[in-house]
């Protein structure tokens, strides 16, 4: 599956991409809204992870603005106690959320759901 | 002794007895805001504002901006202030009876109704033609204002009328606000037990040659023309080495128009901004300090020394001097409306060091200066002085700016250096070279021109016309 | 004169020497960005290595492989101070075995050797700094140290020493609150109120010692902690809460009861109407509007002859969201045709379609 990452901690951007490489996905990577929001474009891949905060666009504007024309899984990613945002972000689409501190194996997981659901 | 010569020697010494005084202050103050800042940095590095602006917890805010013929970049600054990470806000902008298409463009890009709203008008203000809120679950913090023309005060208390929260943030509607804006301004009015912080003030930084997207700063850049340069440096003087050091002494009574935070609560038992001057920020302040120190309230207006709020400095004389002209008459008028505090024990450090230091040193000043100048030109042609004396005279208080000036600019590296090169550090430098020569004697003129205005009793705002942000696309 | 000739000579060499200094410093802080980037992609890495790093369960303290350099770029105070802040975030964000050994990595570096030299130190931003790592880092073993800290005067040690405790053995350390004498600002509650919120499970014990305690930011406190983690059992004192001193306490205590109430709640609150300061009035208002459930609505019209217009609303929204039938009672009543109910009710109504 290949998967876009959106996360601006570079720590974090890059446990996620190990752990998802390490399960046999393609990953690309976004550092910033406005990053994520063009590579979804230009490399259109199969699900997203975005964290709900992030500089220039929040990951609200990310899932509103995917969300409007296609039909990409997105799972966000956001802090404990934003429960606001994420039930924002369900009520723009969002399909799934991991709040943080995560395990970047349960991340794994979560994932192979929808590896299989684009299978189908 | 001769009466001339005991009245030039009254006048020299007098000049030079204020000046030394006057240097003095500004070394007093550069020290006390410098440490002021270390101790805010450090407190700062252990707040996550990130994850604390989610927390329903934080306290509600609602952003007041009044907007004139902003049509021009309406909608993207609206787009910045909507995108700011924050749970309880609201975004509340007052169209002050636009004459160009600032309404109609909010109401298309951000699909708006007309709303049953109830006004609470707490404040008299004029007239408001309607609310309007947004379809779109996305833009529900936005509220947008209509109402008939009645300048910025009054759009202010339209918009404290129609805010449901706590507290009020006061900007300019072009100001790009950093994203932790908010909660940076909010965090005093959160902090104090003993003192209530009845407003909070933050740094404004000159957006100009700015590289702006969306209503998003991309890339801080040094301006690129001399007057917005010259203005940047002004600002890094004010407010690096000039403000936490009022706010350390509790004795702030200017928070910048641009941008500050209210407790709205307080500012509606105030009445509000007085629309009657052309000074309303500053006169707000005063008027609500004066209030909590009547009433016998402990309280605290407390300052942020980081970059939150980016905004566009004029780059021509002609609206330089307009805005200078203004500030003048603003001052003059808010000292007047509150004389009563001047060397006034029952005022505390307002009335003992704040307002006397406001009067002498930021009203008279000017004035001093101007006057002084033709006084010792006059002096000199007549032989009464030495003209070596004279140059001498203006090469020290010449030689005490710059060195001001750079001590400023060694400030702001060692803080929060947002400009990096060495290009820049001879810009900046070379910027306080001609300072003295060029800007400085156009903003003493225009001062004095405010007081004879003042005199005059002209009463206007005079028109900003907006250049726009420099919209430099970003590399792809 | 020549006092003024020689200061402004004075005046301009020192100048010069701040423009040299600063144009070398700006070199520097140049070189160092430069290094910062090679420092970060160092510095990932190892955290990446660490957090991914799986040996057989052996039961004893895996070493994670640490070149040399690290080992040597650790003693640079600027290096330091960049990995400890990229630990800790990186320990924030991931759990369970991940985040054991991140704090492994931790203790292997000496790191925690150094932040207990940094506790003993006299400058409360270093003292602060240290508790914040040990806590995040999860050292158990230095609680009752960092457990003194919690009632120190210096109120950035203490409000750290509060957090670490929490972070260390969960919500049980919140004994603090027993007999911490200073005042809790409502900043310092925020931040305990998110430490706990990523706590799992908090069992909360000893609340109702700390509503009724001598320290009102303490009662302030626990009053939120009841609301956020619904203690129902605690209705009691909650309600006694509504006779304190403080009006900010009533306050809270009103607000709190959005969330915990019973049947006649609505109706304990409208008792204690007329004592109340003109904030909590309202408040009380507010309060009745989001619980509901009013016996008898036409009780609170009488409320509407208040003179104030921002009373005057609060007391409509409680009628109408107040009991089912609050929006007809109101269009029915003569006051409803008057100004300014005339322009509040289209509002309320569009508010109950929400």
């Amino acid at each position: 599956m290949r998967v876009l990452v959106a996360e601006d901690d570079e720590l974090m951007l890059r446990t996620i991409e190990f752990r998802l490489k390490k399960d046999g996905h393609e990953v690309i990577l976004a550092r910033d809204g406005r990053d994520a929001l063009q590579k979804v474009d230009e490399y259109e891949p199969d699900l997203i992870i975005s964290d709900v905060m992030m500089p220039y666009l929040s990951g609200l504007e990310i899932v509103a603005a995917v969300k409007e024309n296609r039909k990409t899984p997105i799972v966000i990613l956001s802090g404990m106690g934003h429960e606001d945002m994420v039930l924002e972000a369900f009520r723009l689409g969002a399909d799934d959320y991991l709040t943080k501190p995560f395990s970047p194996s349960e991340l794994s997981v979560r994932i192979k759901r929808f590896a299989v659901i684009n299978q189908r | 002794m001769s009466w001339q010569s005991f009245l030039i020697d009254f006048f020299t010494y007098g000049l030079l007895t204020y000046s030394v005084l006057l240097l003095s202050c500004y070394f007093f103050f550069a020290t006390l805001s410098i440490g002021e800042i270390r101790n805010y940095m450090r407190k700062n590095s252990f707040t996550d504002y990130g994850l604390l602006a989610g927390s329903t917890q934080a306290p509600s805010v609602s952003i007041l901006a009044p907007a004139y013929n902003e049509g021009a970049n309406i909608t993207e600054n609206v787009r910045s202030l909507l995108s700011i990470n924050y749970t309880n806000l609201e975004v509340i902008i007052i169209n002050d009876g636009s004459k160009d298409d600032s309404l109609s463009k909010l109401i298309e890009v951000y699909d708006l109704y007309k709303a049953d709203f109830f006004i609470n008008s707490q404040i008299e203000t004029k007239e408001v033609n309607g609310v309007y809120k947004s379809r779109k679950e996305v833009y529900k913090k936005l509220i947008v204002v209509d109402k008939q023309n009645g300048g910025k005060a009054d759009a202010l208390n339209v918009g404290i009328n129609v805010s449901s929260n706590s507290y009020i943030v006061c900007i300019d509607v072009d100001c790009i606000l950093e994203q932790d804006a908010i909660l940076k301004l909010a965090k005093p009015f959160l902090e104090n037990t003993k003192k209530r912080v009845i407003a909070t003030g933050g740094v404004v930084r000159i957006a100009n040659s700015c590289i702006v997207e969306s209503g998003r700063l991309l890339k801080v850049q040094l301006p690129e023309q001399f007057l917005p340069r010259v203005q940047t440096l002004e600002y890094i003087r004010a407010f690096l080495l000039g403000r936490m050091a009022w706010s350390r002494l509790n004795g702030l009574l200017l928070i910048s128009g641009a941008f500050g935070a209210f407790d709205k609560e307080i500012v509606i038992k105030c009445g509000g901004y007085n629309h009657k001057t052309v000074g309303e920020d500053m006169e707000l302040v005063v008027r609500m300090r004066r209030y909590m120190q009547e009433k016998g309230i402990a309280h605290k207006v407390s300052f942020i020394p980081d970059p939150l709020c980016w905004t566009e400095a004029p780059s021509t004389f002609k609206i330089l001097g307009r805005q200078r002209n203004r500030w003048t008459r603003g001052t003059i008028e808010t000292l007047k409306l509150h004389k009563v505090m001047f060397l006034n024990p029952k005022y505390g450090v307002l009335g003992m060091i704040s307002y006397p230091y406001w009067f002498f040193f930021e009203f008279l000043a000017p004035l001093v200066e101007f006057f002084g100048i033709i006084a010792f030109i006059v002096f000199a042609c007549l032989g009464v002085i030495q003209w070596s004396f004279f140059f001498s005279l203006l090469l020290f208080i010449f030689s005490f700016g710059f060195l001001y000036s750079v001590f400023a600019i060694l400030m702001e590296v060692l803080t929060y250096n947002q400009y990096k090169t060495n290009k820049n550090l001879m810009a900046l430098i070379l910027t306080a070279f001609l300072e003295p020569l060029i800007f400085h004697p156009f903003v003493v003129w225009s001062a004095v021109k405010g007081n004879i205005d003042l005199l005059r009793k002209k009463n206007s705002w005079g028109e900003m016309t907006r250049q726009g942000f420099t919209k430099e696309k970003a590399q792809q | 004169m020549i006092y003024l000739r020689l200061l402004l000579l004075f005046f301009f060499a020192l100048a010069i020497c701040l423009i040299i200094f600063l144009s070398f410093y700006l070199f520097i802080r140049k070189i160092w960005r430069k290094e910062y980037g090679n420092w970060d992609r160092m510095i990932d890495m190892l955290l990446r290595e660490a957090i991914f790093f799986h040996e057989a369960d052996t039961g004893q303290l895996a070493i994670i492989p640490v070149t040399q350099r690290f080992q040597a770029n650790l003693k640079n105070r600027r290096f330091y101070n960049r990995f400890v802040k990229k630990i800790i975030a990186a320990k924030r964000n991931v759990s369970g075995q991940y985040g054991d050994n991140l704090r492994n990595l931790y203790i292997q570096l000496g790191l925690d050797k150094k932040a207990l030299r940094l506790l003993g130190s006299h400058k409360w931003h270093l003292k602060a700094y240290a508790i914040q790592q040990l806590g995040t880092m999860g050292l158990k073993e230095h609680l009752p140290r960092i457990y003194r800290y919690t009632n120190r005067k210096n109120a950035l040690v203490r409000v750290e020493a509060q957090i670490a405790v929490l972070n260390l053995i969960g919500a049980e350390g919140l004994r603090f609150l027993d007999i911490t004498s200073y005042q809790i600002t409502d900043w310092q509650q925020i931040k305990l109120l998110k430490e706990l919120s990523i706590i799992p499970q908090a069992e909360l014990t000893g609340m109702d010692k700390w509503l009724s305690s001598g320290n009102s930011s303490v009662i302030v406190f626990a009053l939120k902690l009841a609301r956020n983690y619904r203690r129902y059992e605690l209705y009691a004192n909650i309600v006694s809460c509504l006779d304190h001193s403080e009006p900010n306490v009533r306050k809270e205590a009103i607000l709190t009861l959005t969330d915990i109430y019973v049947e006649n709640t609505s109706e304990v609150l409208l008792a204690r109407f007329d004592g109340e300061t003109y904030e909590n009035q309202i408040a009380i208002m507010d309060a009745i509007a989001v619980i509901g459930d009013v016996q008898n609505v036409s009780t609170l019209f009488s409320y509407l002859d208040a003179g104030k217009a921002q009373m005057k609303f609060a007391v409509a929204r409680a009628i109408v969201n107040g009991s089912a039938n609050g929006l007809e009672c109101l269009m029915n009543d003569p006051k409803s045709k008057t100004y300014p109910l005339t322009d509040m009710i289209p509002q309320l109504k569009n508010e109950i379609k929400w």
